[in-house]
């Protein structure tokens, strides 16, 4: 995933157009001595924080036609043989494990149970994975987009989307310790090994992961109209929405909520102006963050910064699912995390703003 | 030595250290594919260090509007280091102790800075978002608070856009102020939190940087590169050691088989010395090698025979190198021209050759001629030098000869078969008798292409002693000195008639024509042979059936 050209060097020329301040001529000298050309050195501040999504890939107009064939709205176990009988690759394969309780034995419970993909791709707040009853909850995070992140779950602790599949398959989430449960699960049914057999060669736990993998990977909504209007439709977003991005840039929620993913890219702690955790009679282990994996004390409450894409759609907010609305959860994070009180217009306008990020989720990954 | 067991042992030498040759510069190429593979890697972990700095100072200094680039860097760096310790260098340390801890220092340091790196980011974001808070903050403040807390604001911002160690304190103190009233309005208590954010957060971006670029990852990268290059530079001295062997012992091989062939060529020619090639082309063999014992083939040659006249008898007044010395000399000689006429030499029998031409008699009959000639250049010299001129005769005879080799499996000898080879030393012989330096048989003549080449003379018909049929000799005058040559030329016709009367048994009228001839050639010997016949005939008259035809009895 290289830094196209696409990728953010268009936002940035429109914004440089925008006229610069003086202090920019000591950032492009130093622009300059860093090896940058000035026409891509923008000023602090200057330059949309958010950038593009990449266009989709060669090829996906194909992916989408075999994924189109494989929808399947019967019983869950006649599913792979329905689903598998037409063309497959590993994205076909990924979309039905996807779908398949199999895999998780014990609980029964598919990928899909938790990430349902018409319901934006999360089900709230359910027990942490491992932990012990009463569990304490944690609120999923959404499925869409996630290959966009540097890191998988609120804290950050798989660096790859493998990685967190590994997590998902061999915790308490999902209870497959070894990989050997399910594979024996999705052996006993002849259309699994088939397939297998055919994309990769055989039936391994490699494979289910990798299939995995790509069809999570192609769970990215596109065509946001925020995404339009960076691509130069500056048409495409209301007076009140371009105000909102305005707010949320003054704010200072871009200084987190930024990137390709409109966040997903740092950690940071939950509470830097005011600890929301200090009237709280009693803090869980899902609120240590990523304490929890480092063990340090400066990651106390710690947590990888939210992707904000498709946020209208995935209440409720925050890792423990405590902001029933975006309204509730703005005015957290402006207190919070800025130190700022917001007016209701302001909140309002930054609900408007976030709104526009809604991409549309392809229908092929549908069951 | 047997040449077979030999042999096989050269080529099976020569195998293995082609093929250990092979297998040293496939080593090589694999180690050099190797080497480049790492030295790739190690600039890529280099490389993606670099833009990780790059990316993070752009962080640092609030250049870059979001981190997808720092990420990037960070996942390139990962990668790079992950292909790393899955290449050759870690196929190394597997069994180097250096270099795996090199490695083991440098993926330490790789995963702190990229560590170190998350940090940079959520400092830099608070702090850039207090940062521009700030002023705004302070103007709320000072509308709710009044120009006191316009004052420290002011103080506050001044200090902030002017960092120093001088103002530092200066900053602590209305940070200090400020929280002091931190109760009085709200807007004051944000102002003093968002100034305590920016201080706390520009020390610990301070700490963070400094941390980030005391992590010696370049350092430790080079010294990986180091170790690896250490362990490989003693691995090549190994090879460099096992690679001059081998050169050495290909050297030897080489050596000894250029000795031998060189051994083998010399024998090759020292056996066509003793075997005439052209003796081989008639039996159709390549090598002396090639002839067994039984070769054969069956042909029509043209012999040719000479001997010195008088030899032994020379010989005997010589002391035995002189003779050998002489006998070499001579026989250089006469090998001249019989090889130049496309004759060879196929024995020489003490002073005497046998010279074969299988080609054409002429070539014989011409070569017998530059015998002669050459022989008056070698009588020059001789006579210059106070010696005696030597003398020979020439016979030649053309019949069919069976070439081939006589003898046994361990000892052989090329050898010709056929009556045509003893006509051919009878005939030489008879130059003696008929004072000729050179005969030919009239099979010889007759088989002549252009008889009229040479200049010939008829001599006489014998019936050698073993041979039925009697044979017709002529004389080849092409080598005589020139008034002899004319004179037997001019004397040639009433020669004839006189033969004609003398084998008439008409002996005084032979007589008397030979008479007239040796006046005209008085040292043609073969006037004095018929006068003599003549005189000795008219006085002892021959049987009735006498037919001419001379029977000799000598050998």
């Amino acid at each position: 995933m290289g830094r196209g050209p696409s990728g953010f060097a268009r936002p940035r020329r429109v914004a440089s157009a925008r006229g610069r301040r003086a202090p920019v001529a000591s950032a492009l000298a130093l622009g300059l001595l860093l090896g940058w050309s000035p026409g891509v050195a923008g000023a602090p501040g200057e330059a949309d924080p958010i950038a593009a999504l990449p266009a989709p890939s060669d090829g996906s107009a194909r992916c989408a036609e075999q994924l189109q064939a494989a929808r399947f709205r019967e019983g869950a176990l006649e599913l792979p043989k329905r689903a598998l009988a037409g063309p497959c690759g590993p994205l076909v394969l990924g979309k039905v494990l996807f779908h398949d309780p199999r895999l998780a034995p014990a609980t029964r419970r598919a990928c899909a149970s938790c990430h349902p993909l018409d319901r934006g791709g999360t089900d709230g707040p359910t027990g942490l994975p491992g932990a012990p009853a009463p569990a304490p909850e944690i609120d999923t995070p959404t499925i869409f987009n996630a290959a966009h992140n540097f890191r998988f779950g609120w804290d950050g602790k798989s660096p790859t989307l493998e990685a967190s599949i590994d997590r998902a398959l061999s915790n308490g989430h999902v209870p497959a310790a070894s990989g050997e449960e399910p594979l024996a699960a999705l052996a006993a049914d002849p259309a699994y090994p088939a397939a297998f057999r055919q994309v990769y060669g055989a039936l391994s736990f490699a494979a289910v992961r990798d299939a995995l993998a790509a069809f999570i990977r192609y769970l990215v909504p596109r065509g946001s109209r925020f995404d339009r209007y960076l691509g130069g439709e500056r048409d495409v977003l209301s007076p009140a929405e371009i105000e909102g991005y305005r707010l949320f840039r003054v704010y200072g929620c871009a200084s987190c909520h930024q990137g390709r993913n409109v966040g997903g890219n740092m950690f940071a702690r939950f509470g830097v102006v005011e600890d929301p955790f200090r009237d709280r009679p009693n803090i869980t282990k899902v609120d240590l963050g990523r304490f929890n994996v480092t063990g340090r004390d400066r990651d106390r409450h710690v947590f990888r910064v939210p992707s904000l894409r498709n946020v209208v759609r995935t209440a409720p907010y925050f890792h423990d699912g405590s902001a029933e609305t975006l309204a509730d959860a703005i005015q957290v994070m402006a207190s919070c995390q800025l130190g700022r009180t917001t007016s209701h217009a302001d909140v309002e306008h930054i609900i408007a703003f976030l709104g526009t990020l809604t991409g549309s989720v392809p229908p092929e990954v549908l069951p | 030595m047997n040449p077979r067991p030999l042999r096989l042992l050269l080529a099976a030498a020569a195998l293995t250290l082609a093929g250990l040759c092979y297998a040293d510069r496939q080593a090589r190429d694999g180690d050099m594919a190797a080497r480049a593979h790492a030295s790739g890697q190690l600039r890529e972990v280099l490389e993606a260090d670099a833009a990780l700095d790059l990316e993070t100072l752009r962080v640092r200094i609030g250049l870059a509007p979001h981190y997808d680039a720092v990420i990037e860097a960070a996942q390139r760096l990962e990668g790079a280091l992950a292909a790393l310790q899955g290449g050759p260098v870690a196929a190394t340390a597997a069994a180097e102790p250096r270099v795996q801890a090199a490695l083991a220092a440098l993926d330490e340091s790789l995963r702190d800075k990229v560590g170190c790196v998350e940090d940079i980011k959520s400092t830099s974001a608070v702090l850039r978002n207090s940062e521009s808070y700030l002023p705004a903050a302070l103007r709320e403040a000072e509308d709710s608070a009044g120009p006191a807390a316009a004052l420290l604001g002011s103080a506050l911002m001044s200090t902030l856009l002017a960092p120093s160690s001088e103002t530092e304190d200066g900053l602590r103190r209305v940070a200090l102020d400020l929280s002091i009233r931190r109760g009085s309005t709200p807007e004051l208590a944000s102002a003093a939190v968002h100034a305590r954010l920016v201080l706390e957060n520009r020390a610990a971006l301070a700490g963070l940087s400094a941390r980030y670029l005391a992590v010696p990852s370049r350092a430790r990268a080079r010294a990986v590169a180091d170790a690896y290059v250490e362990e490989t530079t003693r691995v090549d001295g190994h090879r460099e050691l096992f690679r001059l062997l081998l050169y050495g012992a290909s050297f030897a091989l080489f050596a000894f088989a250029a000795w031998t062939g060189v051994g083998i060529m010399r024998l090759n020619a020292a056996a066509r010395r003793f075997v005439p090639f052209q003796f081989l082309d008639l039996l159709g063999k390549r090598s002396i090698a090639e002839i067994q014992s039984g070769d054969s083939v069956q042909q029509e040659v043209t012999v040719l025979f000479c001997d010195i006249r008088g030899f032994t008898t020379a010989c005997e007044q010589r002391s035995p190198a002189d003779s050998f010395r002489f006998i070499n000399e001579y026989l250089t000689k006469m090998e001249g021209p019989i090889l130049e006429h496309r004759g060879f030499v196929n024995q020489f029998l003490g002073d005497g050759i046998v010279a074969l031409f299988p080609r054409s008699p002429e070539d014989a009959v011409s070569a017998a001629v530059a015998m002669i000639r050459a022989l008056e250049r070698l009588n020059a010299s001789r006579t210059l030098a106070g010696l005696d001129p030597i003398r020979i005769g020439i016979g030649v005879n053309t019949g069919p000869l069976i070439l081939g080799t006589i003898g046994g499996p361990d000892r052989m000898d090329c050898g010709v078969i056929g009556s045509a080879v003893n006509l051919a030393a009878r005939v030489e012989g008879l130059t003696r008798l008929y004072r000729a330096a050179i005969l030919i048989t009239a099979s010889t003549r007759d088989r002549l292409q252009d008889p009229h080449r040479f200049s010939l003379r008829f001599v006489d018909r014998v019936r050698p002693a073993g041979i039925s049929r009697p044979i017709t000799l002529f004389e080849v005058l092409d080598a005589e000195p020139e008034d002899a040559r004319r004179a037997k030329l001019e004397t040639q016709g009433s020669l004839r008639s006189a033969i004609d009367l003398y084998r008439s048994r008409h002996f005084s009228a032979a007589r008397e024509l030979l008479e007239v001839c040796l006046v005209r050639a008085p040292r043609d010997g073969l006037l004095s042979v018929y006068l003599d016949r003549c005189r000795r005939l008219g006085e002892n008259p021959p049987p009735p059936d006498w037919d001419g035809v001379v029977s000799l009895d000598m050998k």
